[in-house]
This record gives C-alpha cells, sequence and structure tokens, in this order.
C-alpha cells in the first residue's frame, strides 16, 4: 500500500469511527483494520509521525467536523470518530514526548457558572485534539476565577467558554471580562446554543462560532496552523 | 398541599426513537446495533424516578415587577413567563429525578473510554425526566379538569428568560432535600438529571402552545421545537 493510500485510510477510520479491527462500528466495515492497525502501518512503513497527524488524523477529524456542522452525523458517530482518533493517537503518543509532533497550542474550555451542560463542550473539545490542540478541561459550573486560574498556569492559551442556558450567558459576559482584564491578547471563544455573533462582539469576545469545525478553522487562520 | 410521586422505568416506555429524538432530528441509532436496546433495558435498574410538588391554591400577582407571590414568596419569571402564567389563580412547584445513579454510570462509562455508552446512559436519564413529567403532567390534567380548571405548560428557571439563580426561590418554597434533590450555590440541581418548575392552574387557564412567537429567540434550541428535553 501506498504511503498517501494508507493516510487516506487513517483519516476514512477516523470519518466513519472505526476504531481497529475488533470493533464492530460501522458495521460495513467489520473485520477490516481500523485506524489503529493502520497508523501502525503508516509508522512501520516509516511515514513520519507529524505527516500521519496532518494528513491522517487532522483530515478525518476535519471532515467528522464538517459533518456534524451539516447534520449528516450526530453526537454517537463524533464520538466514535474520537475514540478512532484516540486509537491513532495511542501510536503518536511517544512522538509527542521526543518533541517529533508539536501540539498546535493549548487550549482552555469550560461550561460557564451555572450550566451544567457538558455535550457540546466535549464535542469541541473531541475535535480540537484531533486538529491537533492541547486541550485543557475545566469542567462544567466553572467560576471567572477557575478560567484566571488555568490562564495563570498556561498563560499562552486560548480559552473557549460554553453555555447552553440563556440565563447564563450572563456569566459568559463576566468571565470574557475579567479574562480580557487580565490579558487584553488572550483569544477568548464563546459558543453554545443560546449564543450568537452579536453577542459575541458586545461582550469582547474574540470568535463566535455556531460549530466546533468554524472555531477550527479560525484557529488554523488566526495560528497560522492550518 | 405537598405531594409525592415515584414511577418505574418501564411505565414511562422510554424507546430507541425517543433517544434519537433527543440527540438530534434525523438521528439514526440503528448504526449501532444493540447498544441503545441494551443501555434502555438496563437503565430500567439504574434510575431511580421520584418527584413531587407543592400546590398553592391561590397566588398573588405584581403586575408592576412582573412577579408570582406564592405563601410569603415572590418568584421573578420575567416577563415572558409571568405573561403565561397570569390567568393562573394557583401555582404548582415541581420537581422531577432520575436519581443520582443513572448520572454516576454514565460517567463512569465515559472515563472508563466507554463514551457511545455513557453518552446513551446520559441521554436516556434526560429523557426518562421528561416523560416522567409529561406524565405526571398528564395526571394533574385530568385532576384540574375534575375540578373544572386548565393547567399550563411548565416552566423552568434557565428558560424562556427566568434566571437559572430562580432556583434558589423555587426550592425555599419546597421542604429542603425534597425528593432527593438539592442547589449548589450556583443554583444547579443534583442529581443532574433533575428538572425543577412551575404549572399555574385556574378557571380561565387554556394550556398555550410553547411561546417561542413571543420570546423571538429564534436560537434557542427549544425554538418550536416540541420536547423539550434538556441534556
Amino acid at each position: 500500500m501506498k504511503h498517501n493510500e494508507i493516510l487516506e485510510k487513517i483519516a476514512y477510520c477516523i470519518e466513519y469511527g472505526k476504531i481497529d479491527r475488533n470493533s464492530p462500528f460501522p458495521p460495513n466495515l467489520k473485520g477490516q483494520d481500523g485506524a489503529g492497525e493502520y497508523t501502525q502501518m503508516a509508522l512501520e512503513k516509516g511515514i513520519r509521525a507529524d505527516d500521519v497527524l496532518r494528513m491522517g488524523l487532522m483530515q478525518g477529524m476535519d471532515r467528522v467536523g464538517k459533518k456534524f456542522r451539516e447534520n449528516k452525523i450526530f453526537v454517537p458517530q463524533v464520538l466514535m470518530s474520537a475514540k478512532a482518533m484516540n486509537s491513532s493517537m495511542e501510536h503518536l503518543m511517544p512522538f509527542f514526548t521526543s518533541g517529533e509532533i508539536r501540539s498546535k497550542g493549548k487550549f482552555i474550555i469550560g461550561t460557564v457558572l451555572g450550566d451544567l451542560h457538558d455535550i457540546g463542550k466535549n464535542l469541541v473539545s473531541m475535535i480540537l485534539k484531533g486538529n491537533g490542540w492541547e486541550v485543557i478541561d475545566l469542567g462544567i459550573d466553572v467560576s471567572s476565577e477557575k478560567f484566571l486560574d488555568a490562564l495563570k498556569e498556561h498563560p499562552d492559551s486560548v480559552v473557549g467558554l460554553s453555555a447552553l442556558l440563556t440565563t447564563t450567558m450572563a456569566n459568559m459576559k463576566e468571565t470574557v471580562e475579567k479574562i480580557k482584564d487580565q490579558n487584553s491578547e488572550t483569544c477568548v471563544a464563546i459558543g453554545g446554543a443560546p449564543v450568537t455573533r452579536e453577542f459575541c462582539d458586545r461582550i469582547g469576545a474574540d470568535i463566535y462560532s455556531p460549530d466546533p469545525q468554524g472555531l477550527v478553522d479560525y484557529l488554523n487562520q488566526r495560528y497560522n496552523a492550518g | 398541599m405537598l405531594r409525592r410521586f415515584s414511577y418505574d422505568f418501564n411505565e414511562l416506555s422510554v424507546t430507541k426513537s425517543d433517544l434519537e429524538e433527543c440527540i438530534g432530528i434525523g438521528c439514526d441509532l440503528n448504526s449501532f446495533p444493540g447498544q441503545p436496546e441494551e443501555a434502555l433495558k438496563s437503565a430500567a435498574d439504574i434510575c431511580q424516578i421520584q418527584g413531587g410538588y407543592r400546590i398553592f391554591e391561590t397566588i398573588g400577582k405584581d403586575y408592576k415587577e412582573r412577579q408570582l407571590i406564592a405563601g410569603e414568596h415572590y418568584l421573578k419569571t420575567g416577563r415572558l413567563i409571568f405573561g403565561q402564567l397570569a390567568e393562573s389563580d394557583g401555582l404548582l412547584v415541581f420537581v422531577c429525578t432520575a436519581g443520582e445513579a443513572i448520572s454516576a454510570y454514565a460517567g463512569k462509562l465515559m472515563d472508563k473510554g466507554d463514551t457511545l455508552r455513557g453518552y446513551l446512559y446520559d441521554v436516556i436519564g434526560s429523557v426518562c425526566v421528561e416523560k416522567a413529567l409529561d406524565k405526571m403532567e398528564k395526571e394533574l390534567d385530568a385532576q384540574m379538569r375534575k375540578r373544572s380548571l386548565g393547567l399550563t405548560r411548565r416552566f423552568s428557571p434557565g428558560y424562556c428568560g427566568w434566571d437559572v439563580a430562580g432556583q434558589q426561590k423555587l426550592f425555599s418554597l419546597l421542604p429542603e432535600g425534597f425528593c432527593g434533590i438539592s442547589l449548589t450555590s450556583s443554583s444547579l440541581m443534583k442529581p443532574i438529571k433533575s428538572v425543577s418548575g412551575v404549572m399555574g392552574f385556574g378557571s380561565k387557564v387554556v394550556k398555550q402552545e410553547r411561546p417561542c412567537s413571543i420570546c423571538g429567540k429564534r436560537d434557542c434550541i427549544y425554538y418550536e421545537r416540541n420536547s423539550p428535553i434538556k441534556h
């Protein structure tokens, strides 16, 4: 199998959530190799780990993000894709440790104070990881202070705030203000069902995207990390 | 007057279609053969569905501040909900939970990396609370009809402009730890799979459609959606 064919297999397995040979999902790929086996094959064939990440994993997750945006797939399929991606990542971990692969940057994420909804936040986390970002997940019901503490620990990070309730959007505003007061250069992304671009502009956040892929596109452009 | 209820998971008839509807219109779980069925089967032993409500036979209204007055307590539900409850003579304050175990189990699966199964149990928790409340509402509708009274829709803090901090006021109308549900300082309910809210009732009350057309928040996830499930 040619190098580009192996990389395409990895991307395909991630796109369709094929974890490994033992995984029964998706039913039409039952018994076939998955992302894990193809990643191992790629490395054994001498493909650079960085190429496996960018041309295999990231390609696959990019397709997942786009399909999710277009309502062609739903949360369960994204979860399976993320698992397939993790299966590949296990093989790539030593290359992150050695420094051969570098993450695009750090992304601190959390659902704002008063809000316990985490499915959207988790999807953003998975898609960002699949696109080469290191994600620091603070969980749900996160106070402004907790975001600020995380920023002190990881000063160059991008911060992502999620809210599902219209009524907790006020807490989003407060958190953005406090982050910008501390360092106006910190990039703050906001998202969640009730959030709008107009609200984003009003509270001084840098980016609003209605879907994870929009955020990935923005970050790739802003940090020239595509 | 205070009442409590508990339902067996099986009497709520939660189906795979209910899960698909909750996940998103167009979602098809058939590509995960057996998984939703297995989760629904074992959720029956995990969910501990209970709830209760307090009935205020009469309430006052502060039209200037748009507040409902239940006993000695003021509920600032916001313009939209106040309008929906304007014809009500009385108020019913309710809570319902699927229990701690379903979220704990979902979390445990997710922590183990079994994210899809974890997610399915999480969705089941959300769906069964809403279906329990649908059943409660249906039973209350019948009771109210016998008294020639109408019942409004359910309204919850955090939605339709009612500040989530309104939970504190709402819970102050109920005994502490009622039905095993408590509030955090940031007004989140524990167990997580819980819903609280109010319904109005009265001789002039007619159940209205969801007030989306008045609200105008076109980007709201519940905009003109029939199912009010939150997860």
